[in-house]
């Protein structure tokens, strides 16, 4: 193996991006006091191994049997439990880092013998000396099997950022449809909203009864409306009488045409947010999620699943969803603008003054293990 | 080999044997029998053991998909069935007479596996029968406090069902990517 300089080992490392490689390289470089450098060099003083990445197990059972002295530091969210390696946790606290690759630097080479690389679910647990410690934020260094993007804290009461990421539904299509499903509920008949689109006047029709909305304006046009602001197009609104809302409403049930108002107001505000909250919404103010919307009926946004699952397990701020999850902005901000347009989310309403912000759960046990089902199904689409 | 499975259950006829259908990578095993009981009025055949599908990860990965029977009668094998599970899919029908009914009893029947796990819960035939509707099934679920997806289905689309896990996977662990 080659020599280190100094006291620093080199460093070999797998199943890692490039972006995790270089912040693990500033993080030695820095909070890690330099006892360790990363190394191209097969041959290097020590290997770390993220054991989460796709086929890491085979590539580490390859590396032992090439150099069958080295010593390994797996990365992991949960202990592997691989016999003759040194585990780190997920996200990796340079404290406990650091502390394991002094500890390496003392032991001596290992004694080469048969290597197995077991599942975790075939062998029994092994004794090891304890050398995980909960992540600290301040010398985190994220390293998930897709990289988590570090997000940075922006101070959103900035006047000057308001019209960024925030955004008044009334001042676009939204807001028109909004008040003719109220009005359609209120009055019991249907209404019909009419807009010009080049000389011709498209109709979006609500229908109380059935709650559902008919209209011919194919989504890609009815995106470009949505975005547009209000002054821009040419509304008119009308009811409907009573034979005629029966006549629609027949052909919604019987004929099954139209799609859920819940599901057209919620694409309608999403394509309206851009990525933008509402304007009455204080980002500090946690907000809650009354259910799981209905995924399987609506469109789909991204990272939509993740954030759901924070919301629902308790109220927190919209920012602080996108910081934790690594996700940008926007797509928290859209969740929530459609949500909250369906009346599905809110501000939660503090019991005491101060709140503290509720932990995120912890991964589970068998993330590894559900990445795969994931990737599967999107194999499959 | 890494084994884990997911568990189907619901009542007679909501569709878990075309739901497993839907995703597994291999023909499913199916245990019918010509049905005797009230059951006939919904189908010829009904499930007497199980039903199971298999869905292949990789060399060393095997997700199992287990079908409960759903008469009641059965109830012995659902105990065994969930041991090592990691999920539970409860699919209901929204034809049946009293589909909050069958909720209240799964949701029991699985009280102790679903605290320790967790439960999506997928609506059939909505199509056929609008009614109750989705937030008629978030009210009731208040009872047995517990907040899981809930989302309609046809169970012979994979889209639906794999959504329907999905929604599984990402409510025991939000850190999955997408």
């Amino acid at each position: 193996m080659k020599k280190s300089t100094k006291n620093r080992l080199n460093a070999i490392v797998y199943g890692m991006d490039n972006r995790s490689r270089e912040a693990l390289k500033m993080a030695f470089d820095g909070p890690g006091k330099g006892c360790c450098s990363l190394s191209d060099d097969v041959a290097a003083d020590i290997a770390i191994i993220n054991i989460d990445g796709v086929d890491a197990r085979d590539i580490l059972q390859k590396i032992r049997q090439e150099y069958p002295q080295r010593h390994t530091i797996v990365l992991s969210v949960n202990d592997p439990q691989i016999e003759d390696t040194h585990y780190v946790a997920r996200p990796i606290c340079m404290k406990t880092m650091v502390s394991v690759i002094e500890k390496v630097r003392q032991l001596p080479p290992l004694e080469p013998k048969p290597i197995a690389v077991e599942s975790s679910g075939e062998t029994e647990k092994k004794k090891r000396p304890q050398e995980v410690t909960e992540p600290t934020s301040n010398a985190d260094v994220s390293a998930p099997p897709k990289a988590r993007v570090q997000i940075p804290k922006i101070d959103f009461s900035q006047p000057a950022l308001q019209g960024t990421y925030c955004y008044d539904p009334d001042n676009y299509l939204q807001g028109g449809i909004t008040k003719a499903i109220k009005q359609a509920a209120k009055k019991n008949t249907a209404v019909q909203i009419s807009i010009r689109v080049g000389g011709e006047w498209k109709m979006i029709t609500i229908l109380p009864e059935s709650k559902k909305v008919l209209t011919s304006i194919n989504s890609t046009l009815l995106k470009r409306l949505c975005t547009s602001p209000a002054y821009t197009l040419e509304m008119k609104i009308r009811y409907h009488n009573k034979k005629n809302s029966f006549d629609l409403e027949y052909r919604a049930t019987e004929k099954k045409a139209g799609i859920p108002v819940d599901a057209f107001l919620w694409r309608v505000a999403f394509w309206a947010s851009q990525g933008r909250v509402p304007s009455k919404t204080d980002l500090k103010t946690p907000v809650y999620l009354k259910q799981w919307p209905n995924f399987t009926r609506l469109k789909t946004l991204p990272n939509s699943m993740r954030i759901v699952t924070l919301l629902i397990d308790k109220p927190r701020e919209l920012p602080l969803i996108s910081q934790v999850l690594g996700i940008p902005y926007k797509d928290v901000f859209a969740l929530y603008s459609a949500a909250n347009a369906v009346g599905l989310a809110g501000p939660a309403h503090r019991k005491v003054d101060t709140l503290i912000q509720p932990e995120p759960p912890k991964p589970h046990r068998l993330h590894g293990l559900f990445g795969k089902i994931l990737d599967k199904f999107k194999g499959s689409e | 080999m890494s084994n884990h499975k997911i568990i189907f259950t619901g009542p007679v006829g909501v569709g878990k044997t075309t739901a497993i259908s839907s995703i597994s990578d291999s023909p499913v095993v199916k245990t019918d029998e010509h049905a005797s009981d009230m059951t006939q009025d919904h189908k010829q055949e009904t499930t007497v053991a199980m039903d199971y599908g298999v869905m292949v990860l990789g060399d060393n990965e095997r997700i199992h998909l287990y079908g409960t029977p759903g008469q009641e009668r059965f109830n012995f094998m659902w105990d065994i069935l969930t041991q090592g599970g990691i999920g539970l899919v409860l699919l209901l029908d929204n034809t049946r007479a009293d589909p909050f009914h069958d909720m209240d009893f799964f949701l029991d029947a699985f009280k102790t596996f679903i605290a320790e796990n967790k439960v999506a819960i997928g609506i059939t035939k909505t199509d056929i029968s609008p009614f109750p509707t989705l937030e008629k099934y978030h009210e009731k679920m208040k009872a047995h406090g517990i907040n899981p997806p809930l989302f309609e289905v046809d169970a012979r689309e994979s889209k639906d069902i794999s959504k329907l896990v999905e929604a599984l996977l990402f409510s025991l662990d939000p850190w999955l990517g997408e």
